[in-house]
């Protein structure tokens, strides 16, 4: 079979290849893609050629986690080996040898180095594998980087030994340039897995943390009690202050308020422009009132509930004007009202 | 806007900065002359603002049995962000999670008496109802479709209280 038969027939079967190349497997696939070494059946499936695999995942730079890292040993020795016989037969046979064997290194890294960067992205990016799998994944992969940058600098000294040879000084002097970016891009590679690994590690470290006290919560440990009791959070300022509706009392204000207005009512009224609200409550004559008020907060629910009960559930951010306008004129008391609000005061 | 982010966090909710229904609000607070300013509104009410990791909140000093309700307040919360990590190892603000996701994996992955302790039920849809109705309502996920969640910086507010209990805490 001619190359150009074979695209043809790779055309035509595109979505089968398709199909398979996704799925890994398929329970049945043409003779013709069996006879010709595509396809290999074991047992009821027919799997694709690893040859094929290799070739795609290379070209659309992808890898999975069975993907080895060549190190082109074998390669770098018969070139070598090739190199002494070259020294003194310079055979035309043997010379035509070591430019194909260069080129299949100076490729094939160039091809890895694509892969071992799928292979982190695909570490970086998974968000379905248990972490204990990935970090012992990205350890395999970190070790099989570090062992590339050390076989890199052997073939980088392979490659030199041929600049000797005038007929290949130009081709080595090009692949050189492009041997050491690839080893630049190495070295940014074991930097990013020693920081996956590093987070993945703190992740673990941190769920198994999560699990633990959740554990302790579900013995009713009292540590836990204790311990949020005796505030020893070793963290900011977080056990000094916290949020929680039980400061603000927030649903015995609402009872209270309640009193003078229908639920629903009161929620429709949150959406109303402020500058209304301002309006309709007469503001000049609040302050009047406010003037000399023990309890600006009560003071303010009495007045507004008396003009609209619906608006009583402005009453906060009427308070929160009034704070905001006249600070001067006020007193904050230690005191907090049964609306669980600080009582301010007119200044006298 | 002040009256309005006061009312909103006088409620015990976080607005967390990549939440849609708290946007203008959470843009509000990011400015930080608007912060300072309503934070000494508030300071002078006894309440602290908080901003921190890409959430706000209202705090106050507690008092001891305040601090009671509140830690009681959040335990159910962190026993549903332990089981939410069990089935979503990876989890973390920002990211997308769908309900289905939730529902294929539960089986393996739950723990029984996390689910004992938050749900009377051993039904799997009702479980998982109340699960996402729980952490919506908390201000952990936010709703983007029926089937996916956006997970809000506020879950950092309770991961780092357990962050912070001291390592030897919880193996003494």
């Amino acid at each position: 079979m001619r190359h150009i038969e074979l695209l043809n027939l790779i055309c035509r079967y595109k979505k089968i290849l398709d199909e398979a190349y996704k799925q890994k497997k398929l329970i049945s696939v043409p003779n013709e893609l069996v006879e010709i070494g595509l396809f290999s059946k074991i047992g009821n499936f027919y799997y694709l050629n690893e040859v094929y695999l290799n070739f795609v995942d290379t070209l659309l730079a992808r890898a999975d986690f069975s993907y080895v890292v060549e190190d082109f040993e074998k390669e770098i020795n018969k070139l070598k080996e090739l190199k002494i016989e070259y020294e003194t037969s310079k055979s035309s046979i043997v010379r035509d040898l070591i430019f194909t064997l260069l080129n299949k290194v100076y490729q094939g890294m160039k091809n890895r180095d694509k892969r071992v960067l799928a292979l982190i992205e695909k570490l970086e990016n998974d968000e379905i594998n248990e972490l204990d799998f990935l970090i012992k994944e990205a350890k395999n992969v970190l070790k099989s980087v570090e062992e590339i940058m050390r076989k890199n600098e052997i073939i980088v000294k392979v490659f030199e030994e041929f600049l000797k040879f005038k007929e290949f000084r130009d081709f080595i002097k090009d692949i050189l340039v492009d041997v050491v970016e690839l080893s630049i891009n190495i070295d940014a590679y074991l930097k990013r897995l020693r920081e996956f690994i590093s987070q993945t590690e703190k992740k673990r470290r941190f769920n198994q943390k999560l699990f633990g006290i959740a554990n302790m919560i579900l013995n009713e440990d009292n540590k836990i009690d204790k311990f949020l009791e005796t505030k020893r959070f070793a963290y900011k300022q977080k056990i000094e202050v916290i949020p929680d509706s039980a400061y603000m009392d927030y649903e015995k204000a609402k009872v209270i308020i309640g009193k003078f207005t229908k639920e629903k009512k009161v929620k429709k009224s949150k959406v109303k422009n402020f500058e209304e609200v301002i309006e309709i409550i007469d503001l000049k004559k609040l302050i009047k009132n406010v003037k000399g008020s023990e309890d600006i907060f009560k003071t303010i629910v009495d007045y507004v509930g008396e003009i609209d009960k619906e608006l009583v559930s402005e009453c906060v951010r009427v308070f929160v004007y009034i704070l905001n306008h006249f600070d001067k004129e006020l007193i904050y008391t230690n005191e907090y009202n049964e609306f669980n609000i600080r009582v301010v005061k007119w200044r006298a | 806007m002040e009256s309005v982010i006061f009312e909103i966090l006088s409620k015990g909710i976080i607005i967390s900065t990549n939440s849609s229904k708290f946007q203008k609000e959470a843009m509000w607070l990011m400015d930080e002359e608007n912060f300072v300013s309503l934070n000494s509104i508030l300071n002078k009410l006894g309440f602290y603002l908080v901003g921190e990791n890409g959430y706000f909140y209202l705090s106050k000093d507690l008092k001891t049995d305040e601090m009671e309700k509140y830690f009681n307040s959040h335990k159910l919360l962190i026993l549903a962000i332990a089981q939410l990590k069990k089935i979503f190892v990876h989890l973390d603000r920002g990211h997308k999670i769908k309900k289905s996701e939730f529902i294929k994996r539960f089986e393996t992955k739950k723990d029984e008496k996390i689910i004992k302790a938050l749900f009377n039920t051993d039904d799997l849809m009702e479980i998982t109802e109340k699960f996402f109705n729980l952490l919506e309502k908390n201000y952990v996920l936010e709703s983007i479709s029926k089937d996916e969640y956006r997970v809000l910086n506020s879950i950092n507010y309770y991961l780092d209280i357990v962050e912070a209990i001291s390592e030897g805490e919880n193996n003494e």
